[in-house]
């Protein structure tokens, strides 16, 4: 493992690696700050771009986004009360009071250095934990990957927000969608109505752009008719004077960051659960909690090194087991598979360089964002100001001209177009995505999968059946599978009352 | 609309679409059609489920108000994907640089915005720098158009 962490340090040791992941960042911090962008589609559209890099280089760039877009939307949390992403929810209620009360860059101080902290605490877990289990990974068969594809569609299905029914459908849809084209094992034309097109199925990132630049540009032009304008609140204290501040609430962030890493590691939770679970396990342990809500500097420093500990968290079951934790992840793992890396005990062993360059460029993105958070995000906060018009025209632009990128076929704008038109149905109904995308990226793994099990046992299902109760790895992710739904069911039914 | 009925309307649809991919998908060969026939009958019956359980629940007549929120979303969604596909018809007939720039400025304008020197340098400024990163940086090939190539 050394000598991995080691190549790894020495892949960073490149001026265009390291140019990557700061523009990474840059392009994140900008992203997670624009209210209506969210990191899912600033990783999704820039996909196209990191196409023509090596591996580790692309890989860092979009880790980079990842992990800036989480910290930032806290930039416009607290200046703005709006959430620049759905991570910065929690960094809402004391956030943005402390800048009410003059306190903006000591709120934006405290949440880039608990981010920075928490980001590091979970790669360090990243690190240690992902080899392992990695390596444990590799006594899965098809049985077990079958039923791992439909574990993590369930799971994030069952915890999506909205009648459970729903979630299952999008997973389904997505796992449905991955099913044009030819089948894995004998070649026969599925759903593909002669268009040579669709002879290879829908490409993953055309898909991704579709699913989320499409809805989001109309969100914004919905949300502008309703005339939502931000209000500004600045002042100029030196941010750095706040560091010993943060030193003091170390039993906070040691805290918070074990809250974000366990979060993250269990999928569908993500980074806004985090944040919250966090805020409140702070608040109880808090010697003046009456402060919290009013603009407490714990409360920002808990959420925030949370929901930045979430990031690490989420890629130990994407890269070991092919398993996102939430929607950004299950576009990253796009991103794996189109850089022809698959996760699990391959992606420790044959491809160590690229999956350690990785992770470390991630320790690289956590220490940059903390500096251009500071400094370029401070002047940055006027591309919040940004109009509309221009915003959503420019998405637009990008979009095609990524989705083009791809194939080099306009034709595959049609495609993107299509899935833009079922992600703006599914927006338009209530209906979360993260299961559709989750179910267009395991999709071909589930199918494949599950033709190779029924292979195996002459196309015999109760054998088939047989093998995933027998198996005990089968067993224990089935069990699972069932405890998810359980326990989604008690948390629809929970919501319920609640609404009631 | 209620959340209710808004549920009902999508069980429904699904319904539909299952009932409708069923036919297709049950005229492919067995071997090569497992997967995507279980998906079908899990979308009709998770349909189904849905509906059922809504049946059940009372639904408030709450339908005016959100009326105008569905019709600024399905107009705003009409003006998107109309617009995507004149711009990539544009790309495909005329060429890439002329139509992005005038997709930019004229996307602007039917959103509102109206500070021409503003939109103007935008769009210019944007297209430029499309062209230069993906057709001069990352040496994407440029798109085949029928005139101006």
């Amino acid at each position: 493992m050394i000598d991995n962490i080691l190549l790894g340090f020495a892949t960073l040791m490149d001026v265009g690696m390291l140019s990557a992941i700061a523009a990474g960042v840059i392009g994140g911090v900008l992203i997670g700050m624009l209210p209506g962008l969210s990191s899912t589609m600033g990783v999704a559209l820039l996909i196209p771009i990191t196409f023509s890099m090596p591996p580790q280089m692309g890989l860092g760039m979009l880790g980079g986004i990842y992990l800036a877009s989480t910290y930032s939307g806290s930039i416009s949390a607290i200046l703005l009360n709006i959430p620049g992403t759905s991570a910065a929810v929690a960094t809402l209620l004391d956030g943005h009071p402390m800048s009410q009360k003059g306190q903006s860059t000591r709120a934006i101080a405290l949440a880039t250095f608990g981010s920075c902290i928490g980001g590091m605490i979970s790669v360090i877990a990243l690190l240690f934990i992902a080899p392992p289990l990695a390596e444990f990974s590799l006594r899965f068969g098809s049985p077990e990957f079958f039923l791992l594809a439909l574990c993590g569609i369930t799971v994030i299905a069952s915890l999506s927000a909205g009648a459970m029914e729903k979630g299952l459908i999008a997973g389904a849809l997505g796992l449905l969608l991955s099913t044009i084209g030819n089948h894995p094992l004998t070649g026969f034309m599925r759903f593909t109505a002669d268009i040579p097109s669709l002879y290879d199925g829908i490409p993953l990132v055309v898909a991704l752009i579709g699913l989320y630049s499409i809805p989001e540009v109309i969100d914004m032009i919905v949300r502008d008719k309703a005339g939502q304008v931000p209000m500004r609140q600045r002042d100029n204290a030196n941010p750095f004077s706040f560091l010993p501040e943060i030193f003091r609430q170390k039993v906070n962030i040691l805290r918070s960051s074990l809250i974000g890493v366990i979060v993250g590691i269990i999928p569908g939770v993500g980074c806004s659960v985090g944040g919250f679970i966090s805020y409140d396990a702070a608040k109880r342990a808090s010697k003046t909690p009456e402060k919290f809500g009013k603009g407490s500097a714990e409360g920002v420093i808990a959420c925030e090194t949370a929901n930045n500990a979430v990031t690490g968290g989420t890629l130990i079951p994407l890269m070991t087991l092919g398993i996102p934790g939430n929607p950004v992840t299950a576009v990253l793992l796009g991103g794996l598979m189109i850089h022809g890396l698959t996760p699990g005990a391959e992606l420790f062993t044959l491809n160590a360089d690229i999956s350690y360059s990785f992770i470390l460029s991630l320790f690289v993105a956590n220490l940059l964002f903390v500096p251009i958070g500071l400094f370029v995000a401070k002047y940055c906060v006027k591309v919040t100001l940004i109009p509309m018009p221009i915003l959503a025209a420019t998405i637009i632009a990008l979009a095609v001209i990524g989705t083009f990128s791809i194939r080099g076929a306009l034709e595959d704008v049609a495609i993107m177009l299509f899935i833009g038109a079922i992600g703006f149905i599914l927006q338009l109904f209530g209906v979360p995505r993260a299961p559709m995308v989750l179910g267009l990226v395991l999709g071909t793994l589930a199918e494949g999968e599950l033709a190779r099990s029924l292979a195996i046992v002459h196309g015999d299902w109760s054998a088939f059946g047989m093998q995933l109760v027998t198996r005990p790895i089968s067993l224990v992710i089935l069990i699972f599978c069932i405890f998810a739904l359980i326990q989604g069911v008690m948390q629809h039914r929970k919501k319920s009352k609640l609404l009631e | 609309m209620l959340r209710f009925s808004k549920d009902k309307v999508f069980a429904s649809a699904c319904i539909g679409i299952a009932a409708v991919l069923a036919v297709i998908v049950f005229s492919y060969p067995l071997e090569s059609s497992y997967f995507p026939r279980i998906l079908v009958v899990f979308i009709g019956a998770m349909g189904s489920l849905l509906l059922a359980r809504n049946g059940l629940q009372k639904t408030a007549a709450k339908a005016a108000e959100n009326f105008n929120q569905y019709k600024v979303q399905l107009s705003s969604a009409a003006l998107v994907f109309t617009s995507i596909a004149a711009y990539t018809l544009g790309i495909y007939l005329v060429n890439y640089e002329i139509t992005t720039a005038l997709f930019l400025l004229l996307f602007m304008l039917a959103l509102g915005y109206r500070k021409i020197t503003v939109m103007v340098v935008t769009s210019l400024s944007l297209t430029l720098a499309l062209y230069l990163i993906f057709f001069e940086i990352l040496a994407v090939a440029r798109p085949d158009s029928l005139f101006f190539t």
